[in-house]
């Protein structure tokens, strides 16, 4: 089984937005402002992203008249790919941990919070 | 939606008759700056009788470079901070002077800062955000190699002078080093890349580069030379100058390093990149103008 490193939690949590919004594409403001962190953290984390073709991007289309096209983002095939294999790494985390504490697994994790070390919602 | 193709940069701004003042104020701010140096280094010789004329003519000698680099950074930062806000200016200075794909991340940011229309201080939150991140943005690999060039040509350049002096005339070495190469060199650097990038930016980040370079090149190379000449010949790698007293290695050595850092290198280097990239993005631009 291919190990998987685990990402930052900021890193997570961007990838958990992205995953949660499967197709449709995000803004880099509107990630900013959801996930309550700043430009300077979520734009050189969006920049690594694409580097590794985890995140597509384009430009808007139909930006209105006065406004430069704002640049979009959304998880590619491979992205979404990473977002299993980090889900997948982290429930096996979880059944551990939990074995190792003598308690059940919890529900894996899809069940935690989103930016809280679990990779949540469907990414594709 | 489309694919990547990125939106064309802002238009450089123009250069109003309130910025030609504030730069020639940068360019006298600068040449008085080195009055102050000349008076400071004269107390410190105890030789306080040189006319304030001579001092003022030895400051526009030693300073000239320094005050057009002055000048031309007012006048480059007047011409890429263009916006309708701090915000929106701070933004076009930090994503300023990319070109192709290398401006997509900063075309990025402008464009999602354009659509911020919450409050000026959100706006300002987000480009201080994206600033740094910009700046570290899009160096490529070429700096990297013309430093790492920089320093091997200087460390090789200082050991086969200082070597040569020291089996010769024993006249010092490094003086011819640190005078005239590296202010060459940064020139020739900063002007080659901004001519080919059509960018000052492009030309900055390689004569700065360069910059660091020599400076960690003649440095590697002049302290342990320092440290032996004063060894084997008594005398300072600078000159060939004897002190009053017995010089020991580690005085050689400091001497060397004094020299290259404080007196005769890096403050008479720092202007050549500044120059060389503005003459090179103005050949660039000139050149572009023409085709």
């Amino acid at each position: 089984m291919t190990r998987v490193r685990r990402p930052s939690r900021q890193t997570v949590a961007i990838l958990d937005a992205l995953a949660a919004k499967a197709s449709d594409w995000s803004h880099g403001y509107d990630l900013c402002r959801a996930l309550g962190l700043k430009a300077g953290t979520v734009y050189p984390i969006l920049i690594r992203l694409a580097e590794r073709g985890y995140v597509e991007t384009a430009w808007e289309q139909d930006a209105p008249q006065g406004r430069p096209p704002r640049h979009l983002y959304r998880l590619s095939a491979a992205g979404a790919e990473h977002v299993r294999a980090l889900r997948r790494a982290d429930a096996t985390h979880s059944s551990r941990r939990s074995r190792a504490a003598g308690r059940p697994a919890p529900g894996g994790a899809a069940a935690a919070a989103p930016g809280t070390g679990a990779v949540a919602g469907s990414p594709a | 939606m489309s694919p990547d193709a990125t939106p064309a940069p802002a238009l450089a701004g123009p250069v109003t008759r309130r910025t030609a003042w504030v730069a020639a104020a940068a360019a006298v701010v600068a040449l008085g700056a080195w009055v102050l140096v000349i008076r400071a280094a004269l107390a410190a010789d105890d030789d306080p009788g040189i006319p304030p004329v001579e001092v003022l003519v030895g400051a526009v000698f030693f300073g000239w470079p320094h005050a057009l680099a002055a000048a031309t950074v007012v006048v480059a930062t007047v011409r890429t901070a263009v916006g309708p806000d701090t915000p929106a200016r701070l933004l076009a200075l930090a994503t300023g002077g990319r070109r192709g794909h290398r401006d997509e991340w900063g075309a990025a940011m402008r464009a999602e800062l354009a659509s911020i229309t919450a409050s000026p201080r959100e706006r300002l939150r987000f480009a201080a955000g994206c600033a740094p991140t910009a700046l570290r943005r899009g160096w490529g690999r070429s700096p990297w190699i013309v430093a790492a060039a920089s320093a091997a040509l200087f460390a090789a350049l200082t050991v086969a002078t200082s070597r040569a002096s020291l089996n010769g005339g024993r006249t010092g070495s490094l003086w011819a080093v640190i005078s005239g190469p590296p202010q060459i060199t940064l020139l020739v650097v900063g002007l080659v890349a901004a001519w080919a990038g059509c960018s000052m930016r492009a030309g900055l980040e390689h004569g700065v580069a360069a910059l660091a370079g020599i400076l960690l090149g003649v440095l590697a190379a002049a302290i342990p030379e320092g440290a032996l000449w004063a060894r084997e010949a008594g005398v300072f790698l600078l000159d060939g100058d004897a002190p009053s007293t017995p010089l020991t290695a580690a005085g050689g050595a400091l001497d060397a390093l004094k020299a290259t850092t404080l007196i005769w290198g890096l403050p008479h280097w720092l202007p050549w990149p500044v120059l060389g990239a503005a003459a090179g993005a103005w050949l660039g631009g000139r050149a572009t103008a023409v085709a």
